[in-house]
């Protein structure tokens, strides 16, 4: 005769068995999905984190063949289909420099903006021009041009389209000296293979849960997260409802030296404004947007914020013009709306089919287009990708 | 609210909590509360009043028909408690019937039009109308006796999880069940939400996916070769199946968390080796309805024309059942096209026997596979009536399937135009995996049946399994599960709820 506490022993023990059995069969299930889905490896380490990586001198780039559910990096090491490093003659190339929401995040397969822009190129009647995305999720001022250099040069492109983050460039700060960022997957813990199923799971529950209930928690979860980083970052110092001069100017000197070092290469470079979800009128209706970017810049106020943005786009207008820079107005394209936006910053395929319009007719305004106007000074010091 | 959505399952939880929590004897009032808000929820407060109506009607004229039994006045109740429902069913076919009038008096050089009729989405009328003339007849021919508590009448009518699809329950299975509730038990909740899990897994995995591909062929059927309207067809008659049987074990796994036992439709129906067994294993309920009150009364009456009475009969009964599945020519055709096989098959049968007995075929394995497919050929060939919008559509297809079958599957097993001619339009990648659910959704349910996970009986007996065995099942229902919440495609009516 087992004892009362045997026997319960026995129960919990084979429920701790099904737990484990059914724990297992979904991530394994999910791991098969993934094969089937995307061509994913069954065993290994899978994440978005692996579609980018810092290379020996820390530069963070693309990495050539990773591949994350609809993300694809071709050989080269850019979103989008491979393209040949050496150039065709006769044909040209636009290179499209941007962060996340140039790289594509919410828009279907092959519907980020640089994908639509090279469809729209070949619909207008300009099939001898090749576009390519070389955006980076995460690319800021202390790597770009190095980026560009290594990376982005080798493939001489005539036009390169600065589509800069003007958020992330308000309240960017150069590292400490002597500091960088720990490689990806360095502790043991990283390179343990993570559960695919959890994500794929908690997407699926969000899908369970009604809008307007999930809105609130959203609002109510990133408010707490504001307030604690808030806390942690600035103290007691209140959050800057507007942008404060010296960013600015910083960043109107940055983005002289960007384009001149553009040109010094060579390259015709292009300019976008850059369009934010957030509006003074529309702050209540998308409070979760405004809360999760708010996140990321938390020196800044949500009227800070669209200060920024406001007064940085001016910026890019205003260098534009002084120095003869083609400026697409993305900003002023694109409805403050959900309709445009999938976050704050990041956009719906209605949004990047209108920035890929905006850039295209600030092109074709430009006279890029037309064959034989873009003055190429080559650079053949630069490295091939690695 | 639809049937099986996350607002659906958490309304389900409530009410069942509620029933697990009240007394048995008052289970009534909640179940019917919440069948009726159900059923406000997914129609409207008119279909609601209809329903009231029906009940009402149908429990008073059964008490009639019982109390005065023997006389006159029986018939009146009982004719009365017909009538009415089925001038509630009426509803569904005003809108076709002004149609056809119209057409015809504008042939006959009418030229003044006649107003037509809005169509009434009339959903689960049909369903309960049946169940009320057969519980009507039931209780005439005191196979039933009258229930006299209105609620518990009210509920065998309108118990919300068969409700708006079926299955057509008999009073003198379901009532028994209401006036002596059994106790909501742990072990009847787990096997009903194993049937559930397994009924979502069906209709969002399964079916669901094979809607984009049937719905483009068939809305526009004139523009597809051969080839696409045959897959098209095959799918269909996959989607049909999942969606229907999905609904059902969903509602049979309701059914028996609450401690009542509803009856299965499907017996694997595309295995099925001639009509007369494919009936037998397709809509159980309705098929059974039809034979009880439509087809036996007939044959019946026309026992005397001997060789004829029994194919006359059939003919008109799937006429009917042609008839009830919606108010289109389609559905007329196609319950025409089942119902003169039918017939013809009683008139070669004898026929057909002896051919076989000649050719030592009777218990020949070979003839079974042959018999199968051709019975599977002929379903999906009335498939084609059943769901293409216009009976000239149907033709069209059929037309455009003998003739251009042939170029266009040279042409696809060349390898050309496989994206239009195969995937129809929804890609490779697409179209596999619309297979690989197919064949998961077959195999599951093999294996599901095989370990006697898919009773909807609480008094039957399961052995019990072993440890291994019991690993298995969790480890099958971890996968619907993420079948369901990750690979479910977002949710399509269900199919025959429009019926």
């Amino acid at each position: 005769m087992r004892s009362s506490r045997g026997k319960r022993a026995i129960v919990l023990g084979r429920l701790a068995g099904h737990v484990l059995v059914a724990a297992l069969c979904l991530e394994t299930a999910a791991r098969l999905d993934d094969k089937f889905s995307y061509g994913a490896p069954f065993w290994r380490y899978y994440d978005p984190d692996g579609l980018r990586a810092p290379d020996a001198e820390g530069v963070v780039r693309n990495v050539p063949g990773a591949s994350f559910e609809k993300w694809r990096i071709n050989a080269l090491g850019f979103r989008g289909e491979t393209i040949a490093l050496e150039r065709v003659p006769g044909r040209r190339r636009i290179g499209c420099l941007g962060t996340s929401e140039t790289f594509g995040l919410y828009e279907r397969e092959s519907g980020e903006w640089p994908a639509r822009l090279g469809r729209l190129l070949k619909e207008k009647s300009h099939p001898d021009v090749d576009v390519f995305n070389a955006s980076v999720v995460g690319l800021n001022r202390g790597t770009r041009q190095r980026y560009v250099d290594k990376y982005v040069l080798p493939l001489r492109p005539d036009v390169l389209v600065l589509y800069l983050n003007v958020l992330s460039e308000a309240s960017y700060r150069p590292p400490l000296p002597g500091t960088s960022a720990p490689p990806a997957g360095a502790s043991l813990w990283a390179r343990l293979p993570a559960s695919r199923v959890l994500p794929k799971l908690r997407r699926a529950v969000r899908k369970l849960v009604p809008d307007s209930i999930w809105r609130r928690y959203r609002v109510w979860s990133l408010s707490r997260a504001v307030r604690r980083g808030e806390a942690a970052v600035l103290g007691t110092r209140p959050s800057a409802d507007v942008l404060p001069a010296e960013a600015a100017s910083r960043f109107e000197a940055y983005l002289r030296d960007l384009i001149g070092a553009e040109r010094e290469r060579g390259i015709a470079p292009v300019l976008a404004t850059y369009p934010t979800l957030g509006a003074v009128t529309n702050r209540e209706r998308y409070r979760a947007e405004f809360l999760d970017e708010r996140i990321w810049h938390l020196e800044l106020s949500e009227l800070g914020m669209i200060d920024a943005a406001t007064r940085l786009n001016d910026v890019i207008r205003r260098v534009g013009g002084e120095l003869a820079v083609p400026v697409a107005d993305a900003d002023a394209a694109l409805p403050k709306t959900s309709d445009y936006f999938s976050d704050y910053v990041h956009y719906t395929d209605a949004g990047a089919e209108l920035v890929a319009g905006t850039v295209f007719a600030a092109l074709e305004r430009a006279g890029l287009l037309e064959s034989g106007v873009t003055p190429v000074k080559r650079v053949e010091t630069v490295e091939r990708p690695r | 609210m639809t049937f099986g959505s996350p607002e659906f399952v958490l309304f389900t939880l409530v009410v069942l909590t509620a029933c697990a929590a009240l007394d048995r004897s008052r289970r009534w009032i909640v179940l019917l509360v919440a069948s009726a808000t159900f059923y406000a929820a997914v129609s409207s407060i008119a279909l609601l009043a209809i329903l009231a109506f029906v009940t009402v009607i149908s429990w008073a004229a059964a008490l009639g028909s019982e109390r005065h039994a023997g006389t006159r006045r029986a018939n009146w109740f009982f004719w009365g408690g017909v009538l009415f429902p089925l001038g509630a069913l009426g509803l569904k076919y005003a809108g076709f019937f002004v149609e056809n009038v119209s057409a015809i008096a504008g042939w006959m050089g009418r030229t003044r039009p006649i107003a037509a009729m809005p169509v009434v989405a009339t959903i689960g009328l049909s369903y309960y109308v049946l169940q009320a003339l057969a519980y009507l007849i039931d209780v005439r021919e005191g196979t039933v006796p009258a229930e006299r508590h209105l609620g518990r009448h009210a509920l065998a009518l309108a118990f919300f999880p068969k409700l708006i699809q079926g299955p057509i329950e008999r009073a003198g299975t379901l009532l028994p069940q209401l006036r002596e509730p059994r106790p909501i038990a742990i072990a009847d909740v787990a096997a009903g939400a194993r049937l559930f899990v397994w009924g979502l897994f069906q209709k969002h995995v399964v079916a669901d996916r094979l809607a984009p591909f049937v719905d483009p062929v068939f809305s526009d059927v004139r523009h597809h070769p051969g080839l696409p309207i045959l897959i098209a067809t095959y799918l269909y008659a996959a989607q049909l199946y999942f969606d229907f049987a999905g609904y059902t074990d969903m509602a049979l796994g309701l059914g028996r968390a609450f401690g009542i036992r509803l009856t299965p439709n499907f017996s694997s129906p595309y295995f099925a080796r001639s009509i007369a067994e494919f009936w037998r294993r397709w809509h159980i309920s309705l098929s059974t309805w039809l034979l009880d009150y439509l087809f036996k009364p007939i044959q019946m009456g026309l026992r005397h024309w001997r060789t004829w009475g029994t194919p006359v009969a059939l003919f008109v009964t799937f006429l009917a059942s042609g008839l009830w599945h919606g108010a289109n020519w389609t559905f007329v055709a196609w319950g025409l096209f089942h119902g003169a096989w039918l017939a013809a098959s009683v008139l070669y049968r004898p026929l057909q026997r002896r051919i076989h007995r000649r050719l030592r075929l009777t218990d020949s394995k070979l003839l079974a596979v042959a018999q199968v497919a051709l019975t599977f050929h002929f379903v999906c060939f009335g498939w084609i009536f059943f769901r293409a919008p216009t009976v000239g559509d149907a033709i069209a297809a059929t037309r455009l399937l003998v003739s251009q079958l042939p170029a266009t599957l040279a042409q696809a097993i060349r390898g050309n135009d496989l994206e239009a001619l195969l995937y129809l339009g929804q890609g490779r990648g697409a179209f596999l995996a619309a297979v690989a659910a197919i064949a998961a959704g077959a195999v599951l349910r093999a294996l599901l049946r095989h370990s006697g996970a898919l009773t909807s009986d609480p008094d039957e007996q399961v052995a019990p399994v072993g440890l291994p065995a019991a690993y298995l099942r969790t480890a099958t229902y971890a996968v619907l599960v993420y079948g369901i919440a990750v690979l479910g495609t977002s949710a399509q009516s269900f199919l025959y709820a429009q019926f």
